[in-house]
């Protein structure tokens, strides 16, 4: 017999998290809490110039007067942030040349995931720039690109090397007061990645990068900036997973875009953090703002697949600043068990002939819940703009939630806004119409999810794609029937 | 020479109690089309809804036997993988998931359950050229999503398309005429045709004479109110044409 | 905390400045009501942009004057508001209070009862206490107009009575610095009808509030048609509506927000029964310096709801307005149908619009949509029009009507309709010159 949804849905409840172990290296942490102390540490120990150290502090002292906001459809106890450790690096002796001397757990951390470095190297052509907790660990296929002027390294080491390009654009799309989160990760971050693409340079190959948290009760404060400069291309990948852990980990990172005129960057994320467990013990908090600049006859296009946090709150967003630019958002969140999503992004168009499109589509199964939250801004310069937004919802099984909210400002008469939504489920005829055909109702389930999700997986970069089909699979295995 | 299938005193009903067959009894026998007539609401869709394992429906009584197994006791699933395909009268639309992609997920599935690795992206090739040129199916159609913005002929000769891929044992074409024009009809009926052998058997059911013109029944059957009332030779089917369902009603009512 | 202490001082203030009286009642459960709510009043905050509820809309000027509550015997032709028209029984308020002179009582009929809300508290009491206060909510206005309202009409239709003649609400509001607040009742009994219009007209008023407050029970299979029009000066008007549907009721609401200073609507349904029907309407068209907020809640709680909604406006030069719809669809609430829209028209770069549809939805077996489009009109269309020989001017203005004609149309009596439309064009005629 055919499952019915609630056996369905009992079954995902069950779908254990594959990619839940520790990796065994020994990490160099710094004590808990925060305070001008640990500020000062943290750009001691990574080499800072003074007036980062100076950057952060100011970032600190206005984190401190700022409440953590609460607006969001979210319910979750609020971290301490006075019991979590704001640096933790994993200890290596010296640079690394080659994947070779990366520490050997680490690499079978990666093959376990399904990522192995070597081949991806080999096989994909893709920079890998993957972050171990906080500290860049490896970066490949730097020389490569530094051939053609492009700059792809760690955060810290751009500290160093670029120091002119950071102090120019660090914290002009977002500043660091702009929000709560922003303020924490502009005084505390870490490391992340750096990116810069010089003019007319059309970047040969996909950069990526992969963020892990690791280390028990470590706050992750990554921090990127892309600097796309005139008429450049670049298509930027973002992967995460994370261990299995029972404390709730809190992940505040930061994302800088900035299309210079004619640009045009491709962000795509998969994240994959730890959900928590079928109870809603566990799991990352994941409160990431994301940004980016649009000067004129530029692009940036967010696409994200998103399936794991117990929390999340991310708005990847665009200023379309200059004339006909354009900004876009693909998104995908799934939910699950007791995860809870509040998602979406913002458009303000301020430039004339500006265009964005916004594609949500949540899937909520289990007792989760999942918002999608978008802001559409036409403002009085901004003439000629269009925006059309399309926002779906799927509902697996009747304990979860689906919320829709959109919130659309128009302030010129030339400019046209849009937004569809709709929620609905997955038909019973349509399971009984692949059963069928043979194909059993997890594998329906998987199929009709996967074709419901179609136009934003299509808008990933091909491996990320597949990666990503098998992800949606994963976190809906069993959640129907 | 051993039946496909054999129904025996089937019974069944919905959830709200309403009783919709009321002991049906049926044998057919490899090689052999079966015709399945009768008016609105004789219970002729939920024959094939049954047979298919729709679980709207519950079995109270009487069993199936499908190739020496009790059919009523596989999944839907297990059913279409044993070999019974359902041609819908009303197909569904799946947004998103293409028509191929559908088509070599429910192939594969099929293989394994048979314990055969996954069919080869040429052979897979082959057979669909080969097949949708049975049907005359558009190329688009084959990459667009499953029946999404199909027109009813589309969908129906999709139906058949699939059909045509899966080689089933027993085919049920429930109302697979309906809403076809002429043209429609005489592709869908030359595929059924093309594809009968001795090996497999097909139940068609249909509320018109018209498609029988094109697919040549060896035995017609008249369901009315849950039972099969009469059989006979495919000139039944014609009888019927001329005078209705009436004077069957009354013959089973003064009996 | 200083802020916390400094809002709540201006609520204080706030009352302080209001010479009105409070409200009391023999009724026992009435006066607590009454009390219950000066205490919220008393801890709550005056309504501010900090609030998500408040944030487009500017409503701290007009909580910053002085009103009273006159009582106002000025004789009046009614005849001269347009409403009139409809064959009704037409009951006037000026500045909240019942003037029974005024007020025209055509028909009366066995089974509907039409009765002023301070004698209905003694006569009715068990519908009082039975539905009184029942479907309104906590917020700041909704408390303040059960302290302090002036009078209000009971209506109650009785099982199986269809009430022949439509009930009109008029209220006029006159003088400067004035405060109206009318406090209604309609109880629908089972299988029964009703049809009420209400109006909101002013007469040289400046400087002045009003905050009507209306419950509706639309009990099994009952239908109420009722429509909104609002019109008239540089006032400010909070006007809000609550309905509760029981099974298989109907509910078709059609608002007009036309012209004034300063429109809060507040109007929400609560789909209590099963297999409701209910259809939310409203078109506005807010002029220079002027500020409309449309706030809807449809609240479905049970199973095979079907709710639709448009809301339509055309914002002209300098003016504001906001669409706040929200869908909520509770666990229990399977197999509803929720429909909702917003397009907006705007005719000038000053005009600002600010659309929220929102769906929060919590059943899986459900079809709920919602589309909103704001932006200039149809130029292709327009165009198409300009081919054929139409001017311009003309060609906008065919556009416009038929835009806005969309809503006025889905009233079913013809004749308020008809009132409807003539406001409508009216109103276009000034401002789209």
């Amino acid at each position: 017999m055919a499952y019915t949804e609630k056996e369905l849905a009992k079954e995902l409840e069950n779908k254990k998290y594959e990619y839940g172990f520790v990796t065994d290296v020994e990490s160099d942490v710094i004590k808990k809490g925060l305070n001008e102390e640990i500020v000062r540490i943290i750009s001691e120990k990574k080499n800072e110039p003074e007036w980062l150290l100076e950057w952060r502090l100011s970032a600190f002292r206005k984190w401190e007067k700022m409440e953590e906001p609460d607006w969001a459809h979210l319910k979750y106890k609020k971290p301490n942030f006075q019991d979590l450790h704001y640096y933790a690096a994993p200890k290596t002796k010296k640079k690394l040349d080659s994947l070779d001397e990366v520490d050997p757990e680490i690499l079978k951390t990666f093959e376990r995931l399904g990522i192995p470095l070597e081949e991806q190297k080999a096989l994909s052509g893709v920079a890998v720039d993957f972050v171990m907790d906080s500290v860049s660990v490896k970066t490949t296929f730097s020389a490569k690109l530094l051939e053609l002027g492009i700059i792809f390294c760690s955060f810290s080491e751009a500290v160093q090397n670029h120091p002119d390009l950071i102090k120019k654009y660090l914290g002009k799309v977002v500043p660091p007061t702009d929000n709560f989160y922003a303020a924490l990760n502009s005084a505390v971050f870490s490391d992340g990645s750096f990116c810069y693409i010089p003019k007319g340079v059309k970047c040969p190959m996909e950069l990526s990068t992969y963020f892990r948290i690791n280390e028990a009760n470590t706050g992750q404060f990554e921090r990127t900036l892309v600097i796309a400069d005139e008429d450049s291309y670049v298509s930027y990948l973002e992967g995460c997973t994370a261990p299995q852990r029972d404390e709730n980990q809190l992940h505040a990172a930061v994302v800088e875009l900035i299309a210079l005129d004619g640009a045009s960057i491709k962000y795509s994320t998969v994240q994959n953090w730890y959900p928590g467990d079928e109870n809603g013990i566990g799991g990352i908090f994941n409160f990431v703002t994301k940004r980016g600049l649009c000067e004129k006859g530029s692009k940036i296009s967010w696409t994200q697949v998103e399936t794991g946090s117990a929390v999340t709150w991310k708005y990847p967003s665009c200023i379309l600043k200059g004339d006909n630019s354009e900004g876009e958002f693909y998104s995908v969140a799934v939910t699950n068990n007791y995860q809870q999503a509040d998602t979406g992004t913002k458009m303000i168009h301020l430039g004339k002939n500006t265009k964005s499109v916004i594609i949500s589509k949540g899937i909520s199964a289990g007792n989760s819940s999942n918002s999608y939250r978008g802001l559409v801004q036409m403002n009085p310069g901004a003439s000629n703009s269009r925006n059309f937004s399309q926002c779906d919802s799927l509902l697996i099984g009747d304990q979860c939630g689906a919320h829709t909210f959109p919130y659309i400002e128009v302030q010129n008469k030339s400019s046209r806004a849009e937004h569809e939504a709709t929620t609905s489920k997955i038909g019973e005829d349509q399971l009984f119409y692949c059963n069928q055909r043979g194909i059993d109702t997890e594998k329906a389930i998987s199929l009709i999810v996967n074709g419901y999700a179609k136009e934003v997986l299509n808008k990933l970069p091909m491996e990320f794609a597949i990666e990503a089909q098998k992800l949606l699979e994963i976190s809906l295995e069993g959640s129907v029937g | 020479m051993d039946s496909i299938i054999k129904i025996k005193n089937l019974h069944a009903e919905l959830s709200d109690g309403t009783k919709i067959l009321n002991g049906v009894n049926l044998e057919v026998k490899p090689g052999e089309i079966h015709a399945i007539m009768g008016p609105n609401g004789s219970g002729k869709s939920t024959l094939a809804s049954v047979l298919a394992g729709r679980e709207d429906y519950i079995v109270t009584e009487g069993e199936v036997e499908y190739n020496g197994m009790d059919l009523l006791d596989l999944s839907p699933e297990d059913r279409a993988r044993e070999g019974v395909f359902l041609a819908f009268q009303y197909p569904v639309e799946i947004p998103g998931v293409s028509n191929i992609n559908f088509l070599k997920t429910s192939i594969n599935e099929i293989r394994a359950y048979k314990g055969e690795g996954p069919i080869s992206a040429k052979e897979f090739l082959g057979m669909v050229s080969e097949k949708s040129k049975l049907v005359e199916l558009d190329n688009k159609l084959k990459n667009r999503s499953v029946n999404e913005g199909f027109s009813g002929g589309e969908k129906k000769r999709n139906e058949i398309f699939q059909m045509a891929m899966l080689e089933p044992k027993l085919a049920i074409l429930d109302e697979t005429d309906s809403g076809l024009d002429i043209d429609a009809l005489r592709i869908v009926a030359h595929g059924v045709n093309t594809l009968k052998s001795s090996e497999n058997a097909s139940i068609v059911i249909t509320h018109y004479q018209r498609l029988l013109d094109y697919i040549v029944p060896d035995i017609v059957h008249v369901l009315w109110n849950g039972r099969i009332i009469k059989s006979g030779p495919k000139e039944l089917a014609l009888e019927l044409e001329d005078k209705g369902y009436d004077w069957l009603k009354k013959e089973v009512i003064t009996e | 905390m200083e802020a916390a202490v400094s809002e709540k001082n201006s609520v204080s203030v706030f009352l302080e400045n209001l010479d009105v009286s409070e409200n009391t009642s023999n009724n026992s459960y009435v006066s607590e009501v009454i009390s219950e709510a000066k205490d919220r009043l008393l801890n709550s905050k005056l309504p501010n942009k900090k609030q998500e509820s408040w944030k487009y809309s500017k409503i701290a000027p007009w909580l910053k004057k002085k009103y009273c509550c006159s009582r106002s015997n000025e004789d009046f032709d009614i005849s001269a508001y347009a409403s009139t028209s409809v064959n009704a029984n037409t009951l006037v308020f000026v500045n909240g209070y019942y003037r029974d002179d005024l007020s025209i009582l055509r028909d009366s009929q066995n089974g509907v009862i039409i009765q002023n809300m301070t004698e209905a508290v003694d006569l009715f009491k068990d519908d009082i206490d039975k539905y009184y206060n029942k479907a309104k909510d906590a917020s700041f206005f909704a408390d303040l107009n059960t302290v302090y309202h002036t009078n209000g009409v009971f209506i109650k239709v009785d099982e199986n009575v269809i009430a022949e003649t439509t009930v009109h609400l008029l209220h006029i509001q006159t003088g400067t610095g004035t405060i109206a607040q009318s406090r209604n009742l309609v109880i629908l009994e089972k299988n029964s009808k009703l049809d009420i219009l209400e109006s909101q007209l002013e007469l040289n008023a400046s400087d002045s509030i009003s905050n009507h407050l209306s419950e509706f029970f639309v009990n099994e299979n009952a239908l109420l048609n009722y429509t909104l029009i609002q019109k008239g000066g540089d006032n400010a008007a909070i006007h809000s509506n609550y309905f509760i549907q029981e099974d298989f009721s109907k509910l078709n609401s059609n608002v007009f927000s036309l012209q004034k200073k300063f429109i809060r609507n507040n109007h929400s349904v609560r789909t209590v029964g099963t297999d409701t029907e209910t259809r939310l309407n409203g078109s506005f068209m807010p002029g220079a310096n002027e500020q409309f907020d449309n706030r809807t809640l449809l609240d479905h709680r049970n199973v095979r709801g079907y709710s639709e909604e448009v809301y339509k406006g055309i914002l002209f030069e300098k003016s504001n307005a906001v669409f706040y719809g929200r869908i909520f669809v509770d666990q229990k609430a399977q197999q509803t149908n929720a429909y909702l829209n917003n397009s907006n028209i705007l005719m000038d770069d000053s005009a600002r619009m600010h659309s929220k549809p929102e769906l929060e939805i919590y059943a899986d077996d459900v079809k709920c949509s919602h589309g909103s489009a704001t932006g200039d009109f149809d130029t292709e269309a327009q165009f198409y029009l300009q081919a054929r020989g139409i001017s311009l001017d003309s060609a906008r203005k065919m556009l416009i009507h038929a835009f806005m004609n969309e809503v006025s149309g889905k009233i079913e009596n013809i004749e308020i309709r008809d009132v409807v439309n003539s406001y409508m064009n009216e109103r276009m005629m000034k401002l789209d010159q």
